[in-house]
């Protein structure tokens, strides 16, 4: 029972990471170059800031501050994080489009190979956790790959916010079907 | 897990060279030339977005130009305001001083998840298929019985009677459970039906033997019980010196299943004077599993008649031991004869089924030196052999046999089950998924080596997918012609070999081979 409580748990997780994609907002790859918004942003921020970590469309970026819209629900945040709070960051250029089915079906199967299931579950865990990583990377940078002073070229205004328009006036980017 | 982390490896390597990382895909200009030129040397089609500084983009999706004339750029493009509402689209000549940031975009072909995963997934519907072909290969057979430190099938301590699919076949098997000094006043046992069959169980039992510091306890494949006193391993063949789950295998011959292969041991030192047996840790390969198998799904929808013709008979066991299992044979140990320079034999092992590993003693006879030569006989791709060493035979034992005092079904209390266990006029059924928590009381609070005695037969299931594989010829091909079978299945044993049995070894042992053959 132990162990099928343990088996249970593992797909829940795997299940629940396949499902919670980064962002609904991005395009998949392939309709990348269609993107006319901004690039969705994760920000890691420092304790002295009075803000917790924020995601979402980069809007602009100045000398001084990130401009971020988060849609979270019915709800539209507009955040002006300070530079200097930013501790880690990770910019995501397209939806990663994780395998939910897949890793559905991967987790599964394992129970119709009997004692196999010791090698193979193990074996498409790794995978899975490995796969996903891999999709994540690809679909994003991370600090470690770019400076912060270059990540206004993902922004949707690349060349600063519009000196005429006031952010709070800006739309946010729709959700993606 | 070594093997495992391996296949996880080298499917990751094969998943992920194909799909390496874009690192580029965006390029960012503040000079119209410089976003020509990316788009001139980017071989991929891509597309051109322009932004104002009031915010609103010019998207040109297609064949862009940049007039050095009229500085402009020039091309079908589509306008959005900073809301990304669209303005207009149209051949337009978009003024280059207009513009704060020009922006390239290669168009992405990646390939998606499902794609990167569809080597893994073919993997494991491949396995899926082979295990509902095959279910008894992968879900294990007869009942099996675990202790609480156990973990999985493959930790199993013992399987019962594997050799008993009727009810004429019945008999009591002897397991060795390889606990040479459980303490205390009771021991529990988990027993299991973790196939598609009804097991119909007649005793289990518990063998208890006072355990001794410097002595263990073996069982002969007669039943007999030993004290061995120390342990001699062979010099010559590291994989077969202690019992570590690292066994050695062979895979079987692709022209003749009853090819056999020979292995020679060397011993040093063994002590001059006294009676002498052979360790041995082995079990069976999948292969029998396999016979099993096509045998039943052979008889298709004819499978119960068979059975039952054959059990009024009353000779299926000469049938099968005459020819078929005659035809693979046993486990054979030799001796070799200084005197005679002739390999004498000594006897043989044989114990049906993969799952738990049995520990037998062979007595040897005519041991004359102290260096010693063994050669063990066996057929291509069928046996496993952890462990090979020499004991020092230090007398005949007789058990203290303990029958269960409590049975816990499927997790309830059931004196029913325990009556049933514990009068062999009515057996107890155990059916597929069934769990038994079997405990017993042992005679005093001493440390004791324990065996586990199992009686009763089950009778396999028929499944729905063998019956479209009856074929009587073959059939009696295997019954009646077991050499020309064993040659005709060859090709398609192979194959079952390199699916089921490279994933079976490779998850419990790197395949070793020894260097001594004669």
């Amino acid at each position: 029972m132990g162990n099928l409580k343990s088996f249970g748990l593992l797909f829940f997780a795997i299940f629940w990471l396949s499902s919670c994609s980064v962002s609904d907002m991005l395009p998949k790859s392939d309709q990348f170059h269609k993107h006319l918004y901004g690039d969705y942003i994760e920000l890691d921020l420092s304790r002295s800031s009075e803000l917790n970590d924020v995601e979402g469309e980069l809007i602009a970026v100045d000398d001084s501050n990130i401009y971020i819209i988060e849609v979270w629900r019915e709800e539209i945040n507009y955040f002006e994080v300070k530079k200097s709070e930013v501790e880690d960051f990770r910019v995501y250029h397209f939806n990663p489009s994780y395998p939910s089915l897949s890793n559905g079906i991967l987790s599964l199967i394992p129970l119709s190979h009997g004692f196999f299931m010791v090698l193979t579950f193990p074996v498409n865990l790794i995978t899975m956790g490995v796969i996903h990583g891999h999709l994540k990377d690809r679909a994003s940078s991370s600090s470690k790959e770019i400076e912060l002073s270059d990540i206004y070229q993902y922004a949707r205004y690349p060349a600063g916010l519009p000196t005429n328009i006031d952010f709070h006036d800006i739309k946010p980017m729709p959700v993606m079907d | 897990m070594k093997t495992s982390s391996f296949f996880a490896i080298l499917i990751l390597g094969l998943i992920l060279s194909t799909s390496c990382k874009e690192h580029k895909f965006q390029w960012t200009y503040k000079d119209a030339q410089a976003a020509t030129q990316k788009q001139t040397e980017t071989e991929a089609p891509t597309v051109l977005k322009a932004h104002l500084k009031n915010g609103s983009v010019y998207f040109f999706p297609g064949e862009w130009t940049v007039d050095t004339n009229t500085s402009a750029v020039s091309g079908y493009a589509y306008v959005y305001d900073y809301n990304r509402d669209l303005l207009k689209n149209e051949d337009l000549l978009l003024p280059i001083d207009s513009v704060v940031f020009f922006e390239v975009n290669k168009e992405l072909a990646l390939n998606n998840g499902h794609a990167m995963l569809l080597p893994l997934t073919l993997v494991n519907t491949t396995i899926s298929i082979v295990c509902l072909a095959n279910p008894k290969a992968c879900f294990g057979s007869c009942p099996t019985f675990y202790t609480n430190e156990d973990q999985g099938l493959f930790s199993a301590r013992a399987e019962g009677f594997s050799n008993a699919i009727m009810p004429s076949l019945e008999y009591a098997d002897i397991d060795d459970l390889q606990i040479s000094s459980h303490q205390g006043p009771s021991f529990d046992l988990l027993m299991k039906n973790e196939a598609q069959e009804t097991h119909v169980l007649r005793s289990i039992k518990l063998y208890a033997f006072k355990a001794k510091n410097d002595e263990q306890v073996y069982q002969s494949r007669a039943g007999k019980f030993f004290a061995g006193k120390g342990l001699y391993k062979p010099i010559n063949a590291s994989l077969f010196k202690e019992a570590d789950q690292e066994e050695y295998y062979s895979e079987a011959d692709s022209e003749d299943l009853a090819t056999k292969e020979e292995l020679v041991l060397d011993f040093e030192g063994i002590p001059e004077g006294q009676d002498i047996g052979l360790v041995l840790d082995f079990r069976q390969s999948l292969m029998t599993t396999y016979f099993i198998n096509n045998a039943i799904s052979y008889m298709g929808d004819a499978y119960s008649e068979i059975l039952s013709d054959l059990e009024r008979k009353g000779n299926f066991y000469e049938t099968m031991d005459g020819g078929f299992k005659n035809e693979l044979g046993e486990l054979e140990v030799l001796l070799w004869n200084e005197e005679n320079s002739s390999w004498e034999l000594q006897g043989a092992f044989y114990e049906t089924g993969p799952i738990a590993v049995n520990r037998q003693l062979l007595k040897l006879t005519n041991v004359s030196s102290r260096n010693l030569k063994l050669k063990l006989r066996m057929n291509k791709g069928l046996w496993r052999i952890d462990r090979a060493n020499l004991t020092v035979i230090k007398g005949q034992l007789e058990p203290q046999i303990i029958e269960p005092n409590n049975v816990d079904y499927n997790g309830l209390k059931s004196p029913s089950h325990l009556k049933q266990l514990n009068s062999p006029e009515s057996p107890m059924l155990s059916m597929p998924g069934d769990q038994f928590l079997l405990s017993f009381s042992l005679p005093s609070a001493e440390p004791y080596a324990l065996f586990l005695s199992a009686q009763g037969y089950y009778l396999e299931w028929m499944r729905d997918e063998w019956l479209g594989d009856k074929d009587p010829r073959k059939l009696r091909r295997m019954f009646y012609q077991p050499s020309r079978y064993l040659k005709d299945e060859a090709e398609a044993f192979k194959i079952y070999e390199q699916t089921m049995e490279s994933v079976f070894w490779s998850s419990q042992v790197p395949p070793k081979p020894i260097s001594s053959k004669k």
